[in-house]
């Protein structure tokens, strides 16, 4: 028995193999992979030898979801999106509930549908532990930290939805999950600030035992969950959550979570295909119409409003566009809602082929994504103007002055420098978290997108002596240097390649931080090495 | 009230006992695999008997041994084991041969009938794989001359394990063509898999794994299909999963990635093998267990004698030296689990009855656990027994001896601005190490300017090869301040050590922990950038001086040396 189950496992596995080694190829996610290859592996293998082990993924995909997440992270992000966010959700909610209840889905299957229609985010891409070095633009921290939310949010549906059964849900039930879903979640951080150092310390030193202990706590967790009649799910993630992985050295735990994770996830996605079942047009009509409020109307809908909270157009609309795909969640609320019974199979293959859909095309579209904001571009002409003359302070009669594009790290140190010293500048930034120390800071400003023309006029860019980019962003700088003005132009790069393609193209010279760090970390290294100064080389 | 479909508690009572006893069991310095048995006798049926072998537990626990199989393959080394490739095959045969020939003497002495002391003899295999493959690897030590001796010789009962499945499972012993034929024809099929296996992983594996390296779970969830590969042919053609787990390793062993693969596999083969050594425990059912358990002491002791005999003898005979054949052949005075295997489908074929199981099960666990600790400590009784060896100590020994680096440079990170840093360090020295963890840069390594590790700083193994106390001088451009905390503790004294850093509260920590001032290069660049704006602000020329420097500089960056 357990023979054939293994053959089945290594069937199901030989094509995931095959179809992810394709979908790298062309940089499309994972999950579709997966849930392809076992639509296709159902013909071959008898789903019930995997399904245990698919069952068994899940709570690891939650419980390391849990794990990578730090109670003070969850603090630090909330603060920017959680209104975004919740404006976002309730009027897709609100739409997503009126349609379900029009493709006659009855309220209880409304709600899944419009469950589908909110969440967005993507566990198994996204990494919130981790360094965050790279410079990166707006909207990609933007759509991080709103997805992030997303997530916590589809942990809080979990339990609520964790409240219905067959017979329908009660508030009484609600409150009950709620309630214990809390406690839960309030043994699980004491024991992430004081319990779990007495796992490690235990364990000496041994990284296997710290793994193995970890997902020990996982197990009494489930049985916990399972005793309070709450959803599995919501054990897996307080496991994860007491989990604490954030010290050093426990790598091996990390990784040992993750390599767990991977194996189960994909088993999951896959007997996900596996049940795929589509006999009716109406199954079919509920999934294109899941798609279409997923990868245009949401996508849209999220655009107008960061519009309307002040984010510049350009930003607005990549968000947005990081929005168009449905969320591994929804796949899992979705498994729960089936097995119990209470979603229709119709709603459940439609949710799982709309899913594939949508994280495919999300994912061929955010490659073409300036192309895409180039055909709406014109239509926030006006708002965007009025925007950058709202936000920016600019010296009347300013001249000969330099250009600072972006107030990052590189920005603030310099613009500090061109005060200090009396050199007149202007500083450009598109970042309304930004706009507050930059107003404060005393210099110069134009809130505005760089690659909006009107915020170069509003920067007096033909009067300027030089521009300087901290930006690095190839379309940016392309921008620049295609813009023939007639001052020097310093774009920022950071491969050897680009730097010389933009003295190719024009630039006086090159922010490169390698190039300019190099020179003075020589002469550290050299002073060390030989025990004598080295002359500086003096600009 | 929730009804979401319960699933086996099982699998979970296993694993949550197997940690606590595990915790236990560290806690007293003792190896977590004994650990893991006695789970599996705790709770199967000879004390608590409340859980059962079957469904998903025996799954994952034929998961476990394939998983530890395949790892296994991955950390051979082609050069490592070519060298010992020919004595490796001659000890391997010969000590089936004679380990089977005594097993089936003290049966027979111990007053087991004749064809059933034949029966035990064929059933009694010396050297359990995960016993000796967990504590090596644990211990740092399966790369080592013992270490691989022991591998090969195992590989060799591995495939001796087929043959025999494959005998015992034609029913009858009685007709030489048929066991001859059933012979060849493994022999066969594992020669051709080895064959493509090898041609794999020359021609076509290193092109497919460098695309999906980058990508962590393509690359992750690859190896494993790789892996079922192999799993789901030896099924087909009824070899064990094990054989086929370990060619799919070995295919992988080659590639620059195996140790990052390693890394990955390890958890996950940690995971199942709990379960595999609990099952031992599980099978176990107290009747038969004890049956011939005078037997089954007498047995355990003489073999384990006899077989560190028979090992040090023919390990010593290929010319290694004395060190080496010690710790080969007291590596593996147990009983293999497979005899455990073998046994099981000899009472199914009802050539022995389930009594004798029984007491191949003890020995089993007797040996094995007692076995555990001898390996555990093997260093230390080599030190005591070597005054006796001394006797066969000789000249023409042929172990080899290993490579050290010594007041060396070691640059961590292999990005833009190290590439400008390298050639100025390696001017002061004459042994320099980059360690990288890009895939893209794998086609680097092959140059002479210096060496390039891949792996990724933070795992134990890839930091022994940098042999950081010895080093005279360190830049680390690693990103993650737990690995430079990990850096500065393992550094000596006399290091000198720079760090880049990126944040200013990396700088505030980096700074606690000693070593130079931490080289916050937004910031510097930063400065330096607004030392070309006051420059150019007083004539403008000075930036076209600048960047025509720095394009020469790039430009030889670019063109040779890529």
């Amino acid at each position: 028995m357990a023979v054939e189950a293994i053959s089945d496992l290594a069937v199901v596995f030989m094509i995931i193999g095959g179809f992810i080694l394709i979908a790298n190829h062309f940089s499309l996610p994972t999950i579709p992979s997966y849930i392809l290859a076992g639509v296709i592996a159902g013909f071959f293998i008898d789903q019930e030898n995997i399904f245990e082990m698919a069952r068994w993924g899940l709570t690891f995909m939650i419980f390391a979801f849990g794990a990578s997440i730090n109670f003070r992270d969850i603090k630090e992000v909330l603060w920017e999106s959680e209104v975004l966010l919740g404006l976002q959700v309730f009027v897709l909610g609100v739409l997503g509930f009126m349609v379900g209840i029009i493709l006659g889905l009855g309220y209880t299957n409304s709600l899944y549908f419009t469950v589908a229609v909110i969440l967005s985010s993507t566990i198994i891409g996204f990494k919130l532990a981790g360094p965050k070095g790279k410079t990166r633009l707006v909207h990609g921290r933007l759509s991080e930290a709103i997805q992030f939310t997303d997530d916590l949010l589809a942990v809080f549906l979990i339990l609520i939805l964790g409240a219905i059964t067959v017979e329908g849900f009660t508030a009484f039930s609600v409150f009950r999950n709620l309630f214990f879903g809390l406690a839960l979640l309030f043994i699980s951080f004491l024991i992430y600030k004081f319990g779990f150092k007495y796992i490690i310390r235990f364990a000496d030193d041994s990284g296997e035992l710290i793994l193995m202990g970890s997902i020990s706590l996982l197990f009494l967790f489930l049985g916990l969950s399972h005793y309070l009649g709450l959803s599995i799910l919501i054990g897996a993630f307080a496991a994860g959550l007491a989990v604490r992985i954030d010290s050093h050295g426990l790598t091996e735990v990390t990784t040992g979570i993750e390599s767990i994770k991977y194996f189960f996830s994909a088993i999951f996605f896959a007997m996900l295909g596996g049940l795929l079942n589509i006999t009716s047009t109406y199954t079919v009509v509920i999934a294109a119409i899941l798609i279409l409020l997923v990868a245009l109307v949401k996508p849209m809908i999220t655009t107008l409003i960061l519009s309307w909270e002040g984010y510049d157009a350009r930003t607005s609309t990549l968000t947005g566009l990081r929005f168009s795909q449905m969320s591994e969640f929804t796949l899992i609320i979705a498994m729960e809602g089936f097995l119990i019974g209470i979603l229709v199979p119709e709603l459940f293959d439609a949710i799982i082929m709309a899913s594939v859909v949508t994280m495919v095309y999300s994912s061929m579209v955010l490659t073409k994504e300036e192309e895409v904001f180039d055909v709406f571009k014109d239509f926030f002409k006006r708002s965007s103007i009025k925007k950058i003359e709202d936000n920016s302070s600019v010296g009347s009669d300013i001249e000969n002055h330099v250009i600072i594009l972006g107030y990052g790290r590189q920005g603030t140190i310099l613009a500090k420098r061109c005060r200090s010293r009396g050199i007149d500048h202007i500083v450009i930034e598109n970042d309304p978290v930004k706009l507050d120390s930059l107003e404060k800071s005393g210099s110069d400003h134009v809130f505005g997108d760089a690659m909006n023309e009107y915020t170069w006029e509003k920067a007096e860019v033909k009067r300027a002596k030089l521009v300087l980019s901290t930006v690095d962003n190839h379309l940016v700088s392309k921008r620049l240097l295609e813009m023939e003005l007639n001052c020097p132009v310093v774009p920022k790069a950071v491969s050897p390649e680009r730097t010389l393609e933009y003295v190719e193209m024009g630039a006086a010279y090159v922010n490169n931080p390698n190039m300019l760090a190099f020179r003075h970390m020589k002469e550290k290294v050299l002073s060390e090495l030989t025990g004598k100064e080295h002359g500086p080389d003096k600009v | 009230m929730q009804t979401a479909i319960a699933f086996s508690a099982d699998f979970a009572i296993i694993f949550v006992a197997a940690t606590l006893i595990g915790y236990v069991a560290h806690k007293l310095g003792q190896p977590t695999i004994v650990a893991y048995i006695l789970t599996g006798v705790i709770l199967g049926p000879v004390v608590l008997d409340i859980v059962v072998e079957e469904g998903l537990v025996e799954m994952m626990s034929h998961l476990g041994i394939g998983f530890l199989l395949f790892l296994l393959g991955i950390k051979m080394h082609f050069d490592e084991v070519k060298k010992i490739f020919r004595p490796i095959v001659k000890i391997a045969g010969s000590q089936i041969v004679l380990q089977q020939s005594l097993a089936f003497l003290v049966a027979y002495m111990l007053g087991f009938p004749f064809w059933q002391a034949l029966v035990i003899g064929l059933c009694t295999i010396f050297g359990a794989t995960p016993v000796i493959v967990k504590a090596l690897t644990d211990k740092g030590e399966i790369r080592t001359l013992p270490g691989r001796i022991n591998v090969g010789v195992l590989i060799g009962q591995d495939i001796y394990l087929v043959l025999a499945l494959a005998l015992l499972g034609i029913g009858t012993l009685t007709s030489p063509v048929e066991i001859a034929f059933t012979v060849g024809k493994i022999l066969l099929l594992v020669g051709i898999i080895t064959v493509v296996t090898l041609a794999a992983s020359r021609y076509v594996l290193p092109e497919v794994f460098k695309r999906v390296a980058s990508h962590k779970e393509v690359l992750f969830v690859f190896t494993i299909a790789w892996a079922f590969l192999f799993i789901y042919t030896s099924e087909i053609f009824d070899l064990s999963l094990e054989v086929g787990a370990f060619l799919a390793g070995l295919a992988l062993a080659q590639l620059p990635y195996s140790g990052e693969l390693e890394e990955k596999i390890e958890p996950l083969t940690d995971f199942f093998i709990l379960i595999f050594f609990s099952t031992i425990g599980l099978r176990l059912v107290a009747d038969e267990l004890f049956y011939y358990w005078q037997e089954a002491v007498i047995a355990s002791l003489i073999l384990i004698v006899g077989n560190f005999l028979i090992m040090f003898y023919l390990i010593h005979k290929e010319k290694f030296s004395v060190k080496t054949s010690f710790l080969g052949s007291i590596n593996m005075i147990q009983v293999s689990e497979f005899s455990l295997v073998v046994g099981a489908l000899a009472v199914a074929q009802g050539f022995i009855e389930i009594e004798v199981l029984g007491y191949l099960s003890l020995m089993a666990l007797m040996t094995m656990s007692s076995s555990t600790y001898v390996l555990y400590n093997n260093q230390k009784i080599y030190e005591w027994a070597k005054p006796w060896l001394k006797r066969f100590e000789s000249e023409d020994r042929r172990d080899e001896d290993v490579t050290e680096y010594q007041n060396h440079a070691v640059v961590l990170g292999y990005n833009h601005l190290s590439k400008k840093l390298i050639p100025v360090i390696k001017e002061h020295f004459d042994d320099l190490v980059v360690l990288d963890h890009d895939p893209k840069n794998i086609d680097k390594l092959k140059q002479s300017e210096f060496d390039l590790v891949y792996g990724d700083f933070r795992y134990d193994q890839v930091r022994k090869g940098l042999n950081l106390k010895n080093a005279a001088f360190v830049f680390s451009f690693l990103p993650d301040i737990s690995s430079n905390t990990i850096l500065m503790e393992e550094v000596s004294e006399d290091t000198t050590v720079f760090v880049e850093c990126e944040s200013e509260e990396d700088m505030v920590e980096l700074s606690k922990l000693g070593g130079n001032e931490p080289l916050f290069t937004k910031v510097i660049s930063s400065l330096q950038l607004f030392d070309c704006v006051e420059g150019f602000l007083k004539d403008e020329d000075n930036l076209k001086e600048m960047a025509g420097e720095d394009c020469r500089m790039l430009r030889g960056e670019t063109s040779h040396g890529r």
